[in-house]
């Protein structure tokens, strides 16, 4: 009958041989001695290694995980694009009121044109403010339709418009409430921003895709790139 | 870094497809782990698939602190608690239904055994041995220490070599006595 004592050798060296096996013990060699020497160890590890070489764990008809994952993925993401969308909406809309209101008191001389520029040049300058504005009306309509050609358009006025305004207001030859001006340009550009944000990628490459929310739950085909099982190493 | 890594990358950068081979990837991994928690198939295929749903989510926090595997499979485990909380039921063993492909033999009751474990050692034998984890990823995903790991699988060795031989298991020195070493 094996002692205590002998027990505890038995169990520790069977302990270090345990982790051993996964490479997870630093080296031991009085376990390793134990093990060689002890008949009790010595069938015991036989078992363990006749054992291991049974144990198949494959459970049988794996339920499907990715198909609802997928739905519930693209499902959140369509949530996050309509709020983009809506916001980018509603600056669009923002834009296109306020932008016609300019343009039609800049037509009928309210405010009075400045001094800087000619009668003629203002008129000029409120029709082109009034084309944009309706451009900004129609991509808040019918966002999928029109926004993609508008977008360029709105962002380069805006853009070289920033640019001389603030050339302008740095030399002193105008003041900032003066460029207040600019706002809808610049909220139309922002908003145009934001529906390509939110609109499918395709949106701006086929400006004529109808419009409607996109499909829930649409799954892609596989990306050859990351397709199949990559390794899990 | 691997495929799978960058996969999971761009899967937290909102990429749909990385996502998709991502779950791939990982659905059979998550499901045994699922299964070894929960011993049950039908509380097993709940927790795998509120474990991939979770991770819709929390992926765009993913920043790479553990490997993508290790850190789905610590989703998991706390997606299964939830389940198992939700349903008030205990863990429990339902092997037939697993074994029921299985060629009947010497493979079929070894694998009985491991079901009949306790849970923890249960869980951490076939995270070890069945996904090929190391202790220290073992550990992250069974939030306790790497030492409690060893105690555990060795102690489900133990149990497992006992059960086989027909001996009583005098083996098991109690809840993770070796912990510490």
């Amino acid at each position: 009958m094996p002692t205590d004592e002998a027990l505890a050798r038995c169990q520790a060296a069977r302990a270090w041989a345990s982790a051993h096996r996964d490479g997870e013990a630093f080296d031991d060699a009085a376990a390793a001695r134990h093990l060689e020497t002890c008949a009790d160890c010595g069938s015991w590890l036989q078992t363990l290694a006749g054992l291991t070489g049974r144990l198949r764990l494959r459970p049988a008809q794996q339920p499907d995980l990715v198909g609802p994952a997928l739905a519930a993925w693209h499902e959140a993401s369509a949530g996050h694009r309509r709020r983009w969308m809506a916001a980018g909406r509603a600056l669009l809309w923002a834009a296109a009121v306020t932008g016609l209101m300019l343009a039609a008191s800049r037509l009928v001389g309210i405010p009075p044109v400045s001094e800087r520029i000619s009668a003629h040049a203002g008129r000029e300058l409120a029709a082109l403010e009034a084309a944009l504005a309706v451009g900004f009306t129609l991509a808040a309509w019918r966002p999928r339709r029109h926004a993609a050609g508008l977008l360029w358009v709105a962002v380069t006025a805006a853009g070289l418009t920033l640019l001389g305004s603030g050339a302008d207001v740095l030399a002193g030859r105008s003041h900032l409430g003066g460029e207040v001006a600019h706002l809808p340009l610049l909220a139309g550009a922002l908003g145009l921003l934001l529906i390509r944000a939110g609109g499918p990628r395709r949106m701006f490459r086929m400006a004529s895709a109808p419009d409607g929310p996109p499909a829930p739950g649409r799954q892609l085909p596989p990306d050859p790139a990351t397709a199949g099982r990559p390794s899990t190493e | 870094m691997t495929g799978l890594e960058e996969a999971a990358r761009r899967a937290a950068n909102g990429d749909g497809r990385a996502f998709e081979a991502v779950c791939r990837a990982l659905q059979e991994d998550v499901w045994r782990y699922c299964y070894a928690l929960t011993g049950d198939r039908e509380l097993s295929a709940e927790a795998a698939q509120e474990t991939f749903l979770r991770s819709v989510r929390a992926v765009r926090r993913f920043r790479g602190e553990a490997p993508v595997r290790v850190w789905y499979l610590a989703l998991a485990r706390r997606a299964t608690a939830e389940v198992l909380r939700r349903t008030r039921r205990e863990p429990m063993v339902a092997a037939g239904a697993v074994v029921e492909e299985l060629v009947p033999g010497p493979s079929v009751e070894a694998q009985l055994l491991v079901e009949q474990l306790p849970a923890e050692l249960r869980q951490a034998f076939v995270l070890t041995q069945v996904l090929g984890l190391s202790y220290a990823e073992t550990a992250h995903v069974m939030g306790c220490a790497v030492g409690t790991v060893r105690s555990r699988v060795f102690r489900a060795r133990a149990r497992l070599v006992a059960a086989w031989t027909g001996e009583p298991g005098e083996q098991d020195m109690g809840e993770d006595a070796n912990a510490d070493r």
